[in-house]
């Protein structure tokens, strides 16, 4: 009964699924968020979110892997019985749902903000729901397709910050926990949020060829995305001086601000408008999540037509709702609780559920 | 789909009726290249910006328009109403502020406007002006580039040879918010005729002018921020009696932090190599070369020595003594960091200075 | 009421044929009294027929050798396939071929005799697929000497072809060619089902079949490659793809195709694998240029003009300044001239043809530029752009790319850099989504084939290229012994 066999995806777009996921508007803001909170030592705090991050991960699999042929949606109504199980199902979906939908609004906000900001906000989403819609439309095959394209299409990209090296202050990084282990730990709870998407796993396990390189795939797309934020959280440490960075917004774009070529300056404008095919594959994993969650709810095989209803709910909503810098990142911290609580707690709970469950099925029936 | 891929492509159509991007043409767009602020003795800012001109029909490539107002931004409101397309400061090549200005104000409020809009350049070479900011930028280049072109250009030409420190906006904003680093910029001043760079001035914690250095100083400056690794840079040294010798030197060094009786304590170790570029009296480099040599490590330890107690006597750090005094000792620098310049002033500082001669030219 | 047999009656049959061929005056019933006395008729299509060979191989024997007791099938025209056909409908269809059909007394059915020949063009190098180091003949308009030029290359009976007939009425002849023990079975399974699937009146060319054939008739891309050339159908039939030779249509129809593949010529195997690799990263540079260089131009100098350094802003604004037009106009000025020109040069005779260059050069560029109406760097981009846009080795494509510029400029003058990278990434998504004969487009980008990559972008030594590429799903996929590739390192 493998139903999902026609939608395949290999490890490798399995990987860079999950990666391209997990790095998104965060990583424009995070040496600030990071560099409040545990200054020039936030790399060590980032370490410790990725080695929680990555019991996660490995539990998700673990969880999956009991029902090698079932989804999240299919797997929850299989322990909770029908009612609950879509119950939470339905949360998983609305969490997802916004998340693309926060995700969309806060793309906009920094590429207005950064390159045109004259433009009107409802119109670039509007702009911005097109590749949306063209990708998302197709079956979770051609999102593993158009994850390895962003993957290869933008790894250009991290190199460049390397840049900023020319104005290094190697000794910023000295000494190292110099507040002592408080303010790291402290951090940690940051660091978790730029690893949230590997919860994908829920949904593509099924879809995976190779089940086996499950583990392999997801602690690889945990690792490649460590490197991306030690990357630009040391860059940035070594950059800015430690109090400097927090005056900054954004200062990943600071940092880009200065790369100059002979034929090109000011590359942040270039670098923001490629990134939006980075922040887009942050976008069409969560819209596809929840859109194929309420056709699978509602047993439809075809998720075209909840994607119409999506892009229009969507549309509409940004049509009359237009948030400013504060509510929006009121609303992202809101929904990092959220994210902490569906990636984090979720499967910890899911997993103690199912495995009290066994027991007593194993109980009832020796 | 196929059915309401007509209204998505109509749809697509009528975007360009409705106001979406609004462009702003090169052509129709005034940019500014160069920004120069001083204040007036009513306690008004005087903003005077040069900007480029795109017209076949004038001969001049630029104007310069100035204004007096309470802030830079009420400045540039100012000049708007004066400009015929929409101003931008996006890439701006040169920030001038008048000596005056810096003696009394702060000025990293007045120049927040530059980072508030993310469209801004970053890399504008931030210039302290010796006497008016009118006169400079009433200058104009007898080559008839941009006065700001040209302003950035000798700026940079001058910096090549280590001569001044070239301190860009972003800089500036680093080694005001970095309270182991005191500002330094570019000084530029007019003589009769000419512009030319007189060397780094140096400002506090707070942006205010404190003292200048030479071009000589500044070289020295320059190397002990390690910046003349990579360059060569020319440096002359007297030679009692006789007149004179020039070198080209590059210099490395080694800094060693500790905290000895209270006191911050600073090892520098510089490994200076030089190459002879012109002597001045007669003598026989080849077989002399010892001679030479300890005479230029004697005069270049003097000189470096008097920089530092120069930095010492007037509480500056622009080389950024305290990052390695937060690296190494940062349980005693955390005591003194709020007011750092003054812990340095006390410090003991160390030098020594080891001169390689590398190459003698090309005749003995 | 009709009769679909052939009797044995010459009389009816012979009458029978004149009611099924009225006003049909290249029709010819030439009576053939036999030597053994029999009375028969030779009918056929004057002008579809070698006349030489209907004379010489089987008048003449008919007439004046052979003896009751052979059959006349024995005489065998220049070794073409004789067969008998005891229906009229047959007899029909192998006259439309250039079959000559014999009717004897007292025999129910007809003797064809393969005696095709009609006005051909000779062999020559196709106009529009020159080549530098490759085989200079191409493709003509008669399908079984096509075949016989791909034949020549593969000497192995595993290239299997299958005959198939498109067009009610002009019953056009296609053939489908595959190599049994490379192609994916599926590949040949569903392209022959396209074909048969096909319920059409006439097809023309293969360029008609083309279309009634491909998966997305929306997409801005071709989907199969047409290609005259016989070494490029061999080179596309030994990666695992299938070539499909169109009777009447030098063109051969290859696919399935991937976006990758119409960025590659066969000369890059025939060079040395540095300049085929600097060429084919010359052509991606090309594509790129072609597609996104005027709306990178319009972007920069109407949104973004910060990106560009001091100095090249100062020459762009000067020439900017006089120009009365807005970016975007300026470009589509310019481009649509060009297109105008383009098309002009393909059908004027090539005399008038080279005149149009010359207006077009001359008086257009640089007059334009004098007159103030478009700037000097803007008539550097757009030749810029059509040099990028020639560099494509496939004309197809070529178009292609050349139509997805203007909404690009479009997106570009109302977005700037944010519309570009919009339209980039729709075209990615179409790119990725889209498939051929059920194989992915996009391969080996995405899905990434890392091992691929070595024929994609570069072209490593042949030496090295041990595999077929995957594209095409091959089922054999070896293609050269791994002991080849040492041969290189012997001392």
């Amino acid at each position: 009964m493998k139903k999902y066999a026609y939608n395949e995806i290999t490890t490798k777009q399995f990987i860079f699924f999950i990666y391209k996921t997990q790095i998104g508007v965060g990583i424009l803001t995070m040496p600030r968020t990071l560099g409040e909170a545990a200054g020039t030592d936030a790399w060590i705090s980032i370490l410790f979110g990725y080695v929680i991050a990555l019991a996660a991960s490995c539990l998700i699999i673990l969880i999956m892997s009991k029902h090698p042929e079932d989804t999240l949606y299919d797997l929850l109504p299989r322990y909770f019985g029908k009612w609950i199980g879509n119950g939470l199902s339905l949360i998983f979906i609305l969490y997802c749902a916004i998340a693309a939908g926060l995700a969309i609004l806060s793309s906009v906000f920094i590429e207005r903000m950064w390159i045109v900001p004259d433009s009107s906000a409802f119109l670039l989403i509007v702009l911005f729901m097109i590749p949306v819609y063209t990708v998302t439309r197709n079956g979770l095959r051609v999102l593993g397709r158009y994850a390895e394209f962003v993957y290869l299409g933008t790894v250009w990209m991290y190199p460049l910050l390397l840049f900023s090296l020319k104005e290094s202050h190697w000794l910023n990084l000295l000494p190292i926990a110099k507040d002592g282990w408080v303010p790291i730990v402290s951090a940690v709870k940051l660091t978790v949020l730029p690893f949230l998407g590997f919860e994908m796993a829920f949904i593509l396990y099924p879809f995976l060829q190779n089940k086996k390189a499950a583990y392999k795939g997801i602690i690889i797309a945990n690792s490649i995305s460590l490197a991306v934020y030690l990357l630009i959280e040391i860059l940035a440490s070594i950059f800015f001086s430690p109090t400097e960075v927090t005056e900054y917004f954004w200062p990943t774009l600071i940092l880009l601000k200065r790369i100059e070529l002979p034929f090109i300056e000011r590359f942040e404008i270039v670098f923001l408008s490629f990134y939006f095919l980075v922040l887009s594959m942050t976008v069409i994993p969560y819209l596809f999540t929840a859109v194929f969650g309420t056709s699978q709810l509602m047993g439809k095989q075809d998720h075209r037509v909840h994607l119409r209803w999506y892009t229009g709910i969507f549309l509409l909503i940004a049509f009359f709702y237009n948030p400013s810098y504060t509510s929006l990142d009121r609303l992202l911290t809101a929904w990092g609780k959220y994210g902490i609580f569906f990636a984090y707690a979720f499967p910890v709970c899911l997993w103690g559920y199912i495995a009290v469950f066994q027991w007593f099925k194993r109980r009832r029936f020796p | 789909m196929k059915k309401w891929l007509p209204a998505a492509l109509s749809f697509l159509l009528l975007l360009p009726l409705t106001a979406c991007g609004k462009q702003n043409y090169l052509e129709r767009t005034n940019i500014v290249l160069g920004i120069a602020i001083d204040r007036t003795d009513k306690d008004q800012l005087l903003v005077i910006d040069n900007q480029v001109l795109f017209s076949t029909a004038l001969k001049e490539k630029s104007i310069t328009s100035s204004t007096k107002a309470p802030s830079v931004r009420a400045a540039r409101e100012n000049l708007n109403a004066m400009s015929r397309g929409s101003v931008t400061g996006s890439k701006l090549q040169v920030l001038l502020l008048g000596k005056r200005l810096l003696q009394e104000k702060d000025v990293m409020p007045l120049i927040d406007v530059v980072f508030r809009d993310a469209k801004n350049a970053t890399n504008a070479r931030v210039i302290a002006v010796d006497d008016s900011i009118e006169e400079i930028m009433s200058f104009m280049p007898r080559d008839k580039t941009h006065l700001s072109v040209y302003l950035s250009d000798l700026v940079d030409n001058a910096y090549d040879k280590r001569s001044i420190a070239r301190t860009e906006i972003k800089q500036f904003h680093y080694q005001y918010f970095e309270e182991g680093i005191t500002p330094a910029i570019t000084q530029l001043k007019k003589s009769k005729n000419e512009i030319i760079v007189t060397g780094t001035a140096l400002l506090n914690n707070k942006a205010t002018y404190i003292v200048s250095l030479d071009r000589k100083e500044s070289v020295l400056l320059q190397a002990l921020q390690e910046n003349v690794e990579s360059a060569s840079v020319p440096y002359t040294i007297p030679v009692a009696g006789k007149g004179q010798v020039s070198i080209d030197l590059r210099s490395k060094q080694k800094v060693k932090t500790s905290f000895v009786r209270g006191k911050f304590r600073f090892d520098i170790q510089m490994k200076i190599s030089a190459s002879l570029l012109e002597r001045t009296f007669t003598m026989n480099a080849e077989k002399q070369v010892d001679e030479i040599t300890k005479m230029v490590q004697a005069q270049l330890l003097h000189d470096a020595r008097a920089l530092v107690k120069k930095l010492q006597d007037h509480h500056v750090d622009p080389v950024g003594f305290g990052l390695h005094a937060r690296a190494f000792e940062y349980s005693h620098w955390k005591k003194v960091q709020d007011h750092w310049p003054d812990a340095f002033a006390d410090a003991d500082v160390h030098l020594t200075l080891d001169v390689e001669m590398k190459g003698l030219g090309a005749v003995k | 009421m009709e009769p679909k047999q052939i009797t044995d009656k010459l009389v009816e049959n012979i009458e029978h044929l004149r009611s099924l061929f009225t006003h049909t005056p290249d029709l010819i019933i030439h009576p053939v009294p036999l030597k053994t006395g029999q009375h028969g008729v030779l009918v056929y299509l004057e002008g579809l027929v070698d006349k030489l060979s209907i004379n010489d191989h089987i008048l003449h024997p008919l007439i004046y050798e052979g003896n009751a007791k052979t059959p006349p099938r024995n005489a065998v025209p220049n070794g073409g396939k004789t067969t008998s056909a005891s229906r009229w409908s047959d007899v029909e269809a192998g006259l439309f071929q250039g079959k000559s059909a014999l009717f004897l007394e007292g025999q129910p059915h007809a003797v064809l005799f393969d005696t095709a020949g009609w006005p051909q063009r000779a062999i020559e190098e196709p106009q529009v697929e020159s080549t530098l180091k490759g085989a200079h003949q191409g493709f003509t308009e008669t399908a079984s000497q096509n075949i016989a030029m791909v034949r020549r290359y593969i000497a192995n009976r595993n290239l299997k072809i299958k005959q198939l007939t498109v067009g009610r009425r002009s019953q056009t002849r296609v053939y489908l060619l595959y190599l049994e023990d490379v192609t994916h079975p599926e590949v040949i399974r569903e392209m022959q089902g396209r074909i048969e699937k096909i319920d059409i009146d006439a097809v023309i060319n293969t360029g008609e079949l083309e279309q009634l054939i491909e998966d997305n008739p929306y997409s801005p891309f071709p989907q199969y490659k047409v290609t005259e050339r016989p070494d490029v159908a061999v080179s596309h039939l030994l990666q695992g793809r299938a070539a499909l030779v169109v009777d009447n249509s030098p063109g051969v129809l290859i696919g399935p195709m991937v976006f990758v593949s119409f960025l590659q010529a066969l000369d890059d195997y025939s060079t040395r694998w540095m300049v085929a690799s600097f060429v084919r990263l010359l052509r991606f540079t090309g594509l790129l240029i072609g597609i996104f260089l005027p709306a990178l131009y319009i972007a920069a100098i109407s949104f973004h003009f910060e990106i560009l350094p001091i100095s090249l802003l100062m020459s762009i604004g000067e020439s900017r300044a006089r120009v009365p037009l807005p970016p975007l106009m300026e470009a589509l000025l310019m481009e649509l001239t060009l297109e105008m020109l383009r098309e002009a040069g393909i059908r004027l005779p090539s005399p008038v043809g080279q005149t149009v260059g010359i207006v077009g050069g001359i008086v257009v560029g640089q007059a334009a530029v004098q007159a103030g109406i478009v700037s000097n760097i803007m008539v550097i981009v757009v030749s810029l752009t059509a040099i990028a846009s020639f560099i494509l080795p496939d004309q197809n494509m070529a178009a292609s790319i050349r139509l997805i510029r203007f909404p690009m400029m479009l997106l570009s003058a109302w977005f700037g850099m944010i519309g570009i990278v919009i339209g980039l990434t729709t075209l990615v998504g179409h790119l990725i989504a889209a498939e051929t004969l059920g194989l992915p487009y996009s391969s080996p980008l995405a899905p990434a084939r890392f091992g691929d990559w070595k024929d994609t972008f570069i072209r490593i030594p042949l030496q090295k290229m041990l595999n077929r590429p995957q594209s095409a799903h091959p089922v054999q996929s070896t293609r050269q012994s791994p002991s080849a590739k040492n041969r290189g390192d012997d001392k």
